[in-house]
């Protein structure tokens, strides 16, 4: 065995321990996950095809083309905010990164467990920007429990006017801060190139540049995107 | 007393089920997940949906020679993909409700060479972490990773070469 082979045989048994000792993690977990995004699933079939029924009906009835002149059609979903619930997705903030030469790769409103979110990618010539908005009640316990970055290496520094953290993971950061009473912001950093590095100047630049989107731009940008309508790129499936 | 209607019954995993699978398997493909991101925080993450990418086929894979050829190409391809790697860690700093998750830190020489390793272009630090963490074949990694043996052997050539010139070690042929 010579040099390199050591060095790379004591690495990994130094991870390999590193795993053993992780704490289990139950399989139910998993059975849960699996059940919720089918239900989620499911539930989007029925929406399209409810939508499909609706649409058809309409056309052949003519309503369409028998709205009043200068009634304005119902807004999109996105901009009413109509949910019940105390936060539901359509009451959170619609952010987007306000930096020229940015584009969306993906958008999801499902991307937490439990809470309402809504998650956007964005890719620029050299930093890619994974930006989450989590509907958190302000006081809450899960509130407190977020902050579970208190106990790691993180840095105390202001966004946007208001407290955030600003945790280092290599080769990129985390910024975590509250937006608003009912939404706390996470952004991930990362430099797009392979090998390439980032600053944290970088990083707190980036989330300085979130920025609220117009409503409209919103439905532009994420529908058309689920849509298959946006001319920005897809990420390609990769698994 | 409190029923949860999502919990799966309590069963004894066999040999054959997800359950045993998942137990025999899991902290391996965390370490899988954890050199080729880097990502103290978002590892377990990235190891967790590719096992539920798993259960969510497992009639199909649950009857491959070795499911967990399986499991190691989807978490190779993710974690060595920005944007999952990412998705990984923001659910990771998001995850509420449940204990606290992160890695543990590896000697700084160690790291060092993962840090290598993750320098590489991007098939030959898979075939490298798939061969030399986990020991598998060259014959399994080409499966694996869905190229020829010697497509394996020659990114394993240049990955080493690599590897040593970066690490100042010499590779003996």
């Amino acid at each position: 065995m010579n040099g390199l082979d050591e060095r790379i045989t004591r690495a990994g048994a130094d991870v390999h321990r590193l795993t053993r000792d992780l704490p289990a993690r139950p399989a139910g977990e998993l059975h849960r996950r699996l059940r919720r995004r089918r239900r989620l699933a499911g539930a989007a079939v029925v929406v399209v095809g409810v939508a499909l029924i609706g649409g058809t009906a309409l056309l052949f009835t003519g309503d369409t083309l028998q709205s009043p002149a200068g009634v304005a059609p119902p807004a999109p979903a996105a901009a009413t905010g109509s949910s019940p619930a105390p936060v539901g997705v359509d009451d959170l903030p619609v952010l987007g990164i306000d930096r020229e030469g940015w584009s969306l790769v993906n958008a999801d409103q499902t991307g937490c467990d439990t809470l309402p979110s809504r998650t956007v990618e964005y890719r620029g010539s050299e930093l890619f920007a994974l930006l989450q908005i989590v509907g958190v009640p302000a006081g809450s316990d899960c509130e407190q429990q977020l902050w579970w970055m208190s106990e790691t290496n993180y840095e105390t520094v202001q966004v946007r006017g208001h407290d955030a953290r600003l945790l280092p993971d290599s080769p990129g950061f985390v910024v975590a801060w509250r937006e608003s009473d009912e939404a706390v912001v996470t952004l991930v950093v990362q430099p797009a190139g392979s090998g390439a590095t980032l600053t944290r100047g970088t990083a707190l630049s980036v989330a300085e540049s979130v920025t609220e989107l117009d409503p409209t731009v919103w439905e532009e940008v994420v529908d058309g995107y689920r849509s298959g309508r946006t001319p920005t790129t897809r990420v390609p499936s990769d698994s | 007393m409190t029923v949860d209607e999502d919990a799966p019954p309590q069963r004894v995993a066999h040999p054959g089920s997800f359950e045993a699978f998942y137990a025999r398997e899991r902290s391996k493909v965390v370490g899988l997940a954890y050199v080729l991101s880097g990502s103290r925080l978002g590892a377990e993450d990235l190891a967790q949906d590719a096992f539920l990418a798993a259960l969510g086929h497992w009639d199909r894979i649950s009857v491959y020679d070795d499911p967990g050829a399986w499991v190691r190409r989807v978490v190779a391809n993710r974690a060595v993909s920005r944007f999952r790697r990412a998705a990984a860690e923001a659910r990771a700093l998001l995850r509420l409700g449940s204990e606290r998750r992160i890695l543990g830190e590896i000697p700084t020489e160690s790291a060092a060479v993962w840090d290598a390793v993750r320098r590489l272009p991007r098939r030959q630090a898979q075939a490298v972490a798939l061969r030399y963490l986990e020991g598998w074949p060259v014959a399994d990694v080409a499966q694996i990773l869905g190229c020829s043996e010697n497509t394996i052997k020659t990114h394993l050539r240049r990955a080493r070469r690599t590897l040593a010139r970066r690490l100042g070690e010499e590779d003996l042929p």
